[in-house]
């Protein structure tokens, strides 16, 4: 299982939700990154790595009330491209859930 | 489920209360990577104990209330980021802000007679109000603000630990903020003084007084008359209770500025159209035509006000 966590340079505000999972999150790259909005499922799936859960899919499939086979493959192809665009990244065993702000 | 999908989002559709979280947190980010001190103010900084509460009752809509109610904060609707910066800070910052896209829209000389704060803008984030000093703190800005540095605590802003006053410096800040507007009914000054305990206040005066703040504190909390004879007695009066006649604020402020040269920089840059504030406005350069109107309005509203000012004297002598 991989295990995600917020990078310490991305701002982010849930709206909606109680906190998680949301409806609605924008996000940013600081400090000059274009903002991004994830709506509905992506903004579960973010919300659902960005918490350190262990098993993403399963967490999300129960968020959203679905059979896992039929959410893993969607949430495992979005969870590479949050990676890809530096949204989230994959912490490292036993880390914290957000990265320690520099020193 | 529909599949997932990451959007972007322009400047007209972010959420004005998103934005200004996000110039929070950017400048946050490049105030750490260049060695800025700078505390957040205001807005989403303010602590959750400070903000107004709203009753929230657990129950569906349609079901009978509960008895378990919550009391939950009622986050601050901002326009715009404050933030407060160690004034020989002020002139780096700027300087890098400017490399990250961000463009002055007033400087300093152009905002409020205080000159206390510059305004940047930026391509899609809200737009920020860099204070190099607070209006209300007559001390030496630097050793005012280094009092507040060393009481700082962190605020999660946009996920960001953003630094920002104790508790007590946002008290006085809030205080100083609504006195200045001539709000003093506002649940700001409730909040951060009426409802606060004896301790809590103590504190306040406490730190109002290191940093030259207990006259403006006393305009917001009913307790002005106690200062009468100071130089900012009078405009912190007219401030306080919304005076109107513009001649009898300018008198004020005048009276109030620290120095013979303050002064009359003070009186000449109320009197005269500021061209930069005029080609904001306009969107382009005044012509010469429209700057000499402007000189020429201003001439004529100065002397209305003075008339009315004076007039309005007459009739209450008799």
């Amino acid at each position: 299982m991989t295990r995600y966590r917020v990078p310490a340079r991305v701002a982010h505000v849930l709206v909606d939700g109680d906190p998680v999972p949301a409806e609605t999150v924008y996000l940013m790259v600081l400090p000059d990154g274009e903002p991004a909005v994830l709506r509905d499922s992506a903004a579960v799936i973010w919300s659902a790595a960005s918490t350190g859960e262990d098993d993403v899919s399963s967490a999300v499939a129960a968020m959203v009330g679905l059979p896992l086979a039929e959410v893993a493959p969607d949430v495992e192809r979005f969870l590479d491209e949050l990676v890809s665009l530096g949204l989230i990244e994959v912490a490292e065993p036993g880390g914290p859930s957000v990265t320690p702000p520099p020193a | 489920m529909r599949p997932a999908r990451f959007d972007s989002v322009s400047a007209e559709t972010l959420p004005l209360g998103v934005g200004v979280q996000f110039t929070h947190a950017a400048l946050q980010v490049l105030a750490e990577d260049h060695c800025v001190d700078l505390l957040h103010i205001k807005g989403p900084a303010v602590d959750p104990a400070l903000l107004d509460v709203r009753e929230m009752d657990d129950a569906a809509p349609g079901e009978q209330a509960t008895a378990d109610v919550r009391s939950v904060p009622v986050p601050r609707r901002s326009v715009d980021a404050d933030v407060l910066v160690r004034p020989s800070h002020v002139e780096r910052l700027i300087e890098v802000m400017q490399r990250h896209r961000w463009t002055t829209l007033y400087r300093f000389e152009d905002g409020s007679a205080f000159e206390h704060a510059t305004t940047m803008s930026h391509p899609f984030l809200a737009m920020v109000d860099i204070h190099r000093r607070f209006p209300g703190i007559g001390g030496d800005a630097e050793l005012a603000f280094e009092r507040l540095w060393r009481e700082r605590q962190t605020a999660l802003i946009a996920g960001q630990p953003c630094a920002v006053p104790s508790v007590t410096g946002q008290r006085l800040v809030l205080i100083l903020h609504a006195t200045r507007a001539g709000a003093l009914g506002h649940s700001d000054i409730r909040r951060s003084w009426t409802d606060a305990t004896g301790g809590e206040r103590a504190a306040v005066q406490a730190l109002a007084e290191d940093v030259g703040a207990e006259l403006a504190l006393a305009a917001g909390t009913g307790r002005l008359h106690a200062y009468r004879g100071r130089p900012d007695y009078e405009l912190w009066l007219a401030l306080s209770t919304r005076e109107h006649a513009k001649p009898k604020v300018w008198l004020a402020r005048v009276r109030a500025a620290p120095t013979k040269r303050a002064a009359a920089r003070t009186a000449v840059r109320l009197l005269v159209p500021n061209p930069h504030r005029m080609e904001v406005a306009l969107g382009r350069r005044p012509t010469a035509g429209e700057l000499a109107r402007a000189y020429v309005d201003r001439a004529l509203w100065g002397a209305r006000e003075l008339w009315a000012t004076v007039h309005d004297r007459r009739g209450r002598r008799r």
